[in-house]
């Protein structure tokens, strides 16, 4: 499901995907119990829905069907299922693009001294 | 459990705490004892890496997840020495007059308010940045403006030495924002005020507030607090609660107020807000200098105020709309993005307050009403305009389905964003503004405290953060919660039979 919030993910190594886990798990670390059982509930709802609609669980779709799907329940009229939605691609998205070395190949620089950086970068240029 | 005593104790050190605090060291000077306590630790300088998920984990109540009871809208609120004014970005305006005259609320004055706010944004160096240090994201707001018909005003901000790091909400890694962390709070403690950090407060008594003072853990940022952990009963002849709108709001529910103030924890607003991002076809400076230079107030017109803004890869990501393929070649292509933040001048409804659950936790109740909806939707479509006449080559609107538009779509814009597209956690709305819950007026019927900040039927309880807004102030609001804070302190000083006159004579 990840993989479907960001398509990146499904080629990068084992390091990235441990510090995108560690991430998220240090994220929902601060929060209640509760939190985590919702999410892993939502999961298996998730799963449970690809079935009545494909007569096979999410993990078993395709990546263009799984993103159809996702993107479908989004969109859903119940609240609590795009909340649902919402909520697990936060913390994709959390442990992914937190990331230095992400944040570094996506172009964002920005550093502490500002202005100087960039004045320091052209001069060295 | 421990026992202390003190003159005066002021709950939050944030523009309202912060303010009072320092405006009460004549108090101080004659004799009177003044605590603060803040929930949040007191940060060293090097603790401000501005490291996006870091700093965020530290300064932001929940860790800047906080959401309301719905789960549609995430608050964003600062805990630490210095409040939120250590993640705000400084934008320094003072209240238009039109708000303050529709509030009426007999004893404020309009012209008193705007002269106290205009002292702290004279104390605090706001002032409009050189041309030298606007960055391309900002620039092309302006130009944008320009050519969709509007004009955008530069905001005041109160730096003093800004480095244009772009980190500002995730508290200066230059120490360059001057808010009360740098400014009131430690001429407070120079002027003899004690302040003790990680002190939550839990309950307030006759005259009297339970603080928790907490540990702080080995690998946590911060200071450790001032006193031993524990729990504490502070006596205290007046207390101010300048917790925030959510914070004084449940710490009075929580302590039984709410039966005799009906109107305690109604009156919630919190300008709703989204991020707006647009791609260009060449690089522009973004991610370094002011991030929130330029703003369109058209609030008294259409309800809506546009700001130009500039956020981290993760937040950015969570406000995008959506998700994959489309999602993530926005993502990568961040060294040309230029962004605008939308906020709704939202308006009070009774649906939208503040409650407690059944173990005292705050329960930020909030719909988006039809004109707030209206208003954010109509934002949109001006501010894509303005991405466009700034030469963007295609818009992501979060109310639009799909999200993106593409320049050649500018004809359409009325049919691609529109209200049926905003679906309330499908669009990823938050807010840094929460206001009222506390709110000032005549009487308790109407109101929960008086002009002066105190709360009517318990004289030596006062408020004085954004609590009190009656309703939305439509602009940035932290001057004026220092101006209504500096009359809160002014009161208290009364109160306490030590006006400034009469001590400047003792001294």
């Amino acid at each position: 499901m990840a993989a479907t919030f960001v398509p990146e993910l499904s080629t990068v190594d084992e390091e990235v995907w441990r510090r995108t886990e560690a991430i998220i798990t240090e994220g929902l670390s601060g929060r209640p119990d509760a939190v985590t059982r919702q999410l892993v509930l939502f999961i298996r709802v998730v799963n449970v829905l690809a079935v009545l609609r494909f007569l096979r669980p999410f993990t078993a779709l395709d990546d263009a069907r799984k993103l159809r799907f996702l993107t479908s329940l989004e969109n859903a009229p119940v609240l609590a299922i795009r909340r649902g939605v919402w909520g697990l691609r936060t913390l994709v998205f959390m442990g992914y693009y937190g990331q230095d070395d992400v944040k570094a190949r996506m172009g964002y620089s920005a550093k502490s001294i500002g202005w100087r950086a960039v004045r320091q970068e052209s001069a060295d240029s | 459990m421990k026992h202390a005593q003190y003159d005066v104790l002021i709950v939050g050190s944030g523009a309202g705490g912060g303010t009072v605090a320092q405006a009460l060291i004549p108090l101080v000077q004659a004799g009177a004892s003044v605590l603060l306590v803040e929930k949040g630790p007191r940060f060293r300088d090097d603790e401000f890496t501005g490291q996006e998920l870091e700093m965020a984990s530290a300064l932001y109540e929940d860790g800047g997840g906080f959401l309301t009871a719905d789960g549609t809208m995430t608050l964003a609120m600062g805990v630490a020495y210095g409040g939120s004014t250590v993640v705000y970005t400084g934008t320094s305006l003072t209240a238009p007059e039109r708000v303050i005259r529709h509030w009426e609320i007999p004893g404020l004055d309009y012209k008193d308010l705007v002269t106290r706010s205009e002292k702290y944004a004279a104390e605090n160096n706001a002032h409009l940045l050189p041309d030298e240090e606007i960055n391309e994201n900002n620039r092309l707001f302006v130009e944008g403006c320009r050519a969709a018909g509007y004009e955008a005003r530069q905001f005041p901000v109160n730096v003093k030495g800004c480095l244009g790091s772009s980190l500002c909400n995730l508290g200066c890694p230059n120490q360059a924002k001057q808010g009360t962390n740098r400014v009131q709070l430690p001429r407070a403690e120079q002027g003899g005020v004690e302040i003790v950090t990680r002190a939550e407060a839990l309950r307030i008594e006759d005259r009297a507030v339970v603080v928790r003072v907490g540990e702080a853990q080995p690998d946590e940022k911060g200071e450790p607090s001032e006193w031993k952990p524990g729990d504490y009963r502070v006596e205290a002849a007046t207390v101010v609660l300048a917790a925030g709108s959510v914070g004084s709001s449940t710490l009075l529910l929580r302590s039984g107020f709410g039966a005799g103030l009906p109107r305690l924890g109604e009156g919630f607003t919190c300008h709703p807000a989204f991020i707006l991002v647009a791609e260009h076809e060449r690089e522009i400076t973004n991610d370094v200098g002011h991030p929130k230079s330029y703003y369109l107030d058209r609030a008294e017109q259409e309800g809506w105020v546009l700001e130009t803004c500039m956020y981290f890869p993760f937040v950015t990501a969570k406000n995008l709309t959506g998700f994959g393929p489309s999602h993530s070649t926005l993502m990568r292509a961040f060294p040309r993005l230029q962004m605008i933040l939308v906020l709704a001048t939202d308006k009070v409804t009774a649906r939208n307050r503040i409650t407690v659950d059944r173990r005292g936790r705050p329960a930020v109740h909030y719909t988006f009403t039809p004109s707030v909806v209206e208003s954010m939707v109509d934002a949109t479509r001006a501010a894509t305009r303005i991405f466009f006449g700034a030469g963007a080559v295609r818009v992501h609107a979060p109310p639009a389905d799909p999200p993106l538009i593409e320049r050649d779509e500018i004809s359409r814009l009325d049919e691609r964003i529109h209200s049926r597209f905003f679906r309330p956690a499908r669009v990823s709305v938050s807010a840094a503004h929460p206001m009222g819950g506390c709110g000032m007026g005549g009487d308790a019927s109407q109101s929960v405290t008086d002009a002066w900040g105190r709360v009517h039927g318990h004289p030596w309880l006062r408020v004085a953060d954004a609590s009190l807004f009656p309703d939305s102030v439509e602009i940035n609001p932290y001057l004026t919660i220092m101006g209504l804070a500096d009359r809160v302190a002014e009161g208290i000083m009364n109160d306490h039979g030590a006006n400034s006159a009469s001590l400047g004579e003792e001294r």
